[in-house]
């Protein structure tokens, strides 16, 4: 293998990062050799489609907006909302009576759900309880949230609950998709929700129409 | 839009954000930094798994699916040139490596001709991919045929996931003009539909001295995907895609009539098109069923080989849960491949022409033996192919949680590859014999009784989060492999000056052992790094007629990723990777270093213009060399340093 003069340097097997300022005059080196990049091939008369000239940003010193939501608290915000804005009827939910949210799943949320124990909703207070998946008093929930641990066997749970007045929420992909009551997705770095109007109406729940307008999908209208 | 202020106003600013002060409308505004997002579990697989997102493949600026599969632990991704790669996991690395699975969509894209993958063939908007899932080691029994070392699971995402246009165009030195288009909208009450075009143009790559080499790459394509939902119980999906390539290629000397020994420049085509279906749904018990159709059709028009292959496949699961500790899975599959060949002086098949079945039935128990600490998988697929023995591919994994933080898992199971047509009936110039000897052409001939390569393999695997913040996930692995299909010399034919190279089940044990380390640190809000290491030994005694196999994957890889989500909207990715050498007789690669950035800028909501500098460290660097399966010189393909410019804007 020849060495031509256009071989400026070559850094393969680079031993250390103690080479990193080589490395640096090496490429400004090299640059001003012109051989940066390779030559282009001559087989097109077209020159560089686009390519932006870009200019140097200079890096503000700003902080980064300081505190914000983890995913996991975006989800249990979620939920918090919605047991404040759904109507369980009278049978169910007797005025001053607790909202029971069950959790099955394991580590559901890093924990965020169990922090809305004891905390207001509306009139209600909720309360917390972590529930099994074959449990058979899923369908005595107010609120019923299925982990991601849940993914293979929730069409089971749901399934069992049939029409009982329960609000059926999950992270799981496709899980309004598949029959469940709200879905918590991660689009485009942000969190937004999927209604399935058909179970929620069954198990004789009422969402208020202005969050139907602004979930992302709406099924079963 | 204001709203995003204000709660970051109202939240109390020296503790937590209370979640009770925010309003469903603020908390769509909301973003979660992207650096700050854990990576997608796979803390639940008892197995060696790992996930690719968009966002990673975002950020890395890759712009085409195996450059995107270098992001995985664990798997070897070298360039041969513009347009073609050596991918595979755990060793034996080729550009036909032919052990390893891959899916796009549950379509699995092989060519039954060699078993290998056509990586230049398989490609998508890159923005349209919502994962790829990467699992290293036997997986045979859910996925299928050849995923003896692993299974790449390429998924794109749903229709509702891709609404509106996207628009990204974009250029540099290497990538000399790309566009893609693509538009999203609803059907019916419940489904959605999206259609796409893309195309680019790539330059060549160069050879050791510098120069530009002719294997340049083109590529237009188009496709769509529908998903609509009938009931709760009831969804389809159909899509499908038509591309066409050109790629140019130095073909090497394989004539036996003057001009003798001089490579020439062509530019080969490759068309095709693919069709798929599938159907969902639960049934009154809570079990689900999936029935899959698809049909793919490929052309090839090129100086080695001219073919044209109809590969139709169907596919049925049903997993049910006959009580609440079992999950079990069973399933069939049977497919018809037709492959028609125009024999040339490099490559001929006997017969040319060939239609023919495979077909295969797989069951899966997942029993949990303790709830969410202590779960047993055992499964087992039977599979019937044209070439070789019927192979029975049982795998049993058992996987240990004693707290959230951490999993420890280990799995043995047997796997098989069934021999290609290629393998079985192929007659395959191989180019002529080293110095002194070049009058003699080296022929690879075909051995029609050729039975499955087997491999048995054990895993271990253990997972754990240190803190919130640091993560790490380590496997270790030995694999032994018998009846691999490799070459043996034949009698020497002095009048015709050929030396047969004949496949066969070569009688010696190979072993290889490795070990894969990931990790990831959350340093800060806005800052991750990630890395990962992966070690791998190949034991076996030193073959003559084989010295490529052993030495086709380095012993060291490993990579370490710094991203930044900087002020003003401004994403920085650095990216650092290391291959170990290669040290075969034909097939010397030193070991390299490269360096990758990406800044990009989001000026608006959904305008992002990106700049990317890939392989900074040197001028250009070799990362695999095109050799036969026998050592003979390859033409040497360098990577040069590139940079280009995109805009994509989302409206």
């Amino acid at each position: 293998m020849q060495k031509g003069p256009s071989r400026h340097y070559e850094t393969t097997g680079l031993k250390s990062p103690c080479c990193a300022l080589g490395v640096l005059s090496g490429i400004v080196k090299s640059y001003l050799g012109k051989r940066f990049f390779a030559p282009q091939s001559r087989r097109y008369l077209t020159r560089n489609l686009v390519l932006a000239g870009f200019c140097l940003l200079l890096f503000g010193r700003q902080a980064l907006p300081a505190e914000s939501l983890s995913e996991a608290q975006i989800k249990a915000a979620y939920l918090y909302n919605f047991a404040k804005f759904v109507e369980w009827p009278a049978d169910v939910l007797p005025p001053g009576a607790e909202i029971l949210l069950c959790v099955v799943g394991n580590n559901v949320l890093d924990g965020e759900l169990q922090a809305l124990d004891g905390r207001k909703a509306g009139e209600h207070t909720l309360r917390f309880v972590q529930r099994g998946y074959a449990d058979p008093n899923l369908n005595n929930c107010h609120l019923l949230f299925l982990g991601g641990s849940e993914q293979q066997r929730f069409v089971v749970t749901l399934k069992a609950l049939r029409d009982a007045p329960v609000l059926t929420l999950s992270d799981i992909e496709d899980f309004a998709e598949k029959g469940g009551g709200i879905s918590l997705l991660f689009r485009d770095n942000k969190v937004v929700f999927e209604v399935n109007l058909e179970p929620i109406r069954n198990a004789r729940l009422h969402l208020p129409g202005q969050l139907l307008n602004i979930a992302a999908t709406v099924y079963g209208r | 839009m204001a709203l995003n202020f204000n709660i970051l106003g109202s939240a109390v600013a020296d503790s937590a954000p209370d979640i009770e002060d925010f309003s469903i409308n603020e908390l769509m505004q909301m973003e979660v930094s992207s650096a700050s997002r854990k990576s997608q579990t796979v803390s639940d697989t008892a197995a060696a798994a790992f996930v690719i997102s968009q966002e990673d493949i975002r950020r890395s600026g890759a712009t085409s699916i195996p450059d995107a599969l270098r992001l995985a632990p664990g798997l070897e991704v070298a360039q041969i040139n513009a347009s073609v790669w050596a991918v595979t996991a755990r060793g034996f690395n080729g550009r036909y490596a032919n052990k390893l699975l891959v899916l796009m969509d549950g379509r699995t894209v092989y060519t039954p001709l060699f078993s290998g993958v056509f990586w230049d063939l398989q490609d998508t908007l890159m923005e349209d991919i919502d994962r790829i899932e990467v699992i290293r080691g036997p997986g045979a029994v859910m996925w299928g045929a050849n995923a003896v070392n692993g299974v790449i699971n390429i998924i794109t995402k749903k229709a509702k996931d891709t609404q509106g246009n996207l628009f990204v165009a974009g250029g540099g030195n290497q990538e000399r003009g790309f566009a893609g288009y693509r538009h999203g909208g609803r059907v019916g009450d419940d489904g959605s539909y999206r259609v796409y075009a893309k195309t680019f143009e790539r330059d060549t790559f160069v050879s050791a001295d510098g120069n530009r080499l002719h294997d340049d790459w083109r590529s237009v394509q188009g496709g769509f995907r529908i998903d609509d939902r009938i009931s709760n119980d009831s969804r389809y999906t159909v899509q499908g895609d038509v591309y066409r390539k050109n790629v140019g290629n130095t073909v090497p000397a394989q004539t036996v009539a003057p001009p003798f020994n001089t490579p020439f420049n062509v530019d080969e085509h490759a068309e095709g098109a693919n069709l798929l279906a599938r159907w969902e749904g639960n049934l009154g018990d809570g079990s689900e069923f999936m029935l899959q159709g698809y049909y793919d059709r490929v052309n090839f028009s090129a100086a080695a080989l001219s073919d044209s292959q109809d590969m139709l496949d169907i596919d049925f699961q049903h997993r049910l849960h006959p009580n609440s500790d079992h999950d079990l899975m069973w399933g069939a599959s049977y497919r018809f491949i037709h492959s028609a060949a125009t024999n040339s002086a490099a490559i001929s098949f006997n017969p040319n022409s060939l239609g023919y079945h495979n077909g295969s039935v797989f069951v899966q128990d997942d029993i949990t033996l303790i709830d969410d600490t202590l779960r047993l998988t055992l499964g087992t697929k039977l599979e019937e192919s044209h070439f070789g023995n019927t192979q029975v591919q049982p795998n049993a994994r058992l996987m240990w949680t004693p707290d959230p933080k951490h999993s420890v898992w280990a799995s043995v199971s047997r796997a098989a590859r069934t021999p290609s047509r290629g393998e079985a009936q192929a007659n395959i110039a191989l180019g002529s014999a080293p110095p002194p000897f070049t009058m003699i052409q080296v022929m690879g001939q075909p051995d029609p009784n050729l039975r499955a390569e087997k491999v048995f393999a054990a895993e271990i695997g253990y997972r754990t989060q240190w803190t919130d913040k640091i993560s790490t996930d380590i496997t270790a692995f030995s694999n032994h492999y018998t009846d691999l299909i490799m070459f043996r010399q034949g009698v020497l034919d002095l009048t015709t000056l050929t030396q047969p190279m004949i496949w066969y089940n070569n009688t010696r044990e190979v072993t290889t052992r490795g070990i894969e380390i990931a990790g990831e640190w959350q340093a800060l809000d806005w800052m991750r790094f990630t890395g990962n290491y992966s070690h791998l030994k190949i034991e076996r005694p030193y073959d003559t007629n084989n010295p490529d196999i052993a030495g086709l994957s380095p012993r060291h890889r490993g990579s370490l990723r710094w991203q930044m989500d900087l002020p003003e909207k401004i994403k920085l990715d650095l990216t650092l990777r290391h291959v170990g050498k290669l040290a075969a007789v034909g097939q010397e690669v030193q070991a390299y270093t490269t360096f990758d950035a990406r800044l990009a800028y989001e000026p608006y909501t959904g305008l992002e213009l990106a700049v990317i500098a890939q392989n900074l460290f040197s001028p250009r660097h070799p990362e695999y060399r095109d050799s036969s399966a026998i050592s003979l010189p390859g033409s040497a393909l360098e990577v040069p340093r590139s940079i280009y410019g995109k805009l994509s804007w989302r409206f």
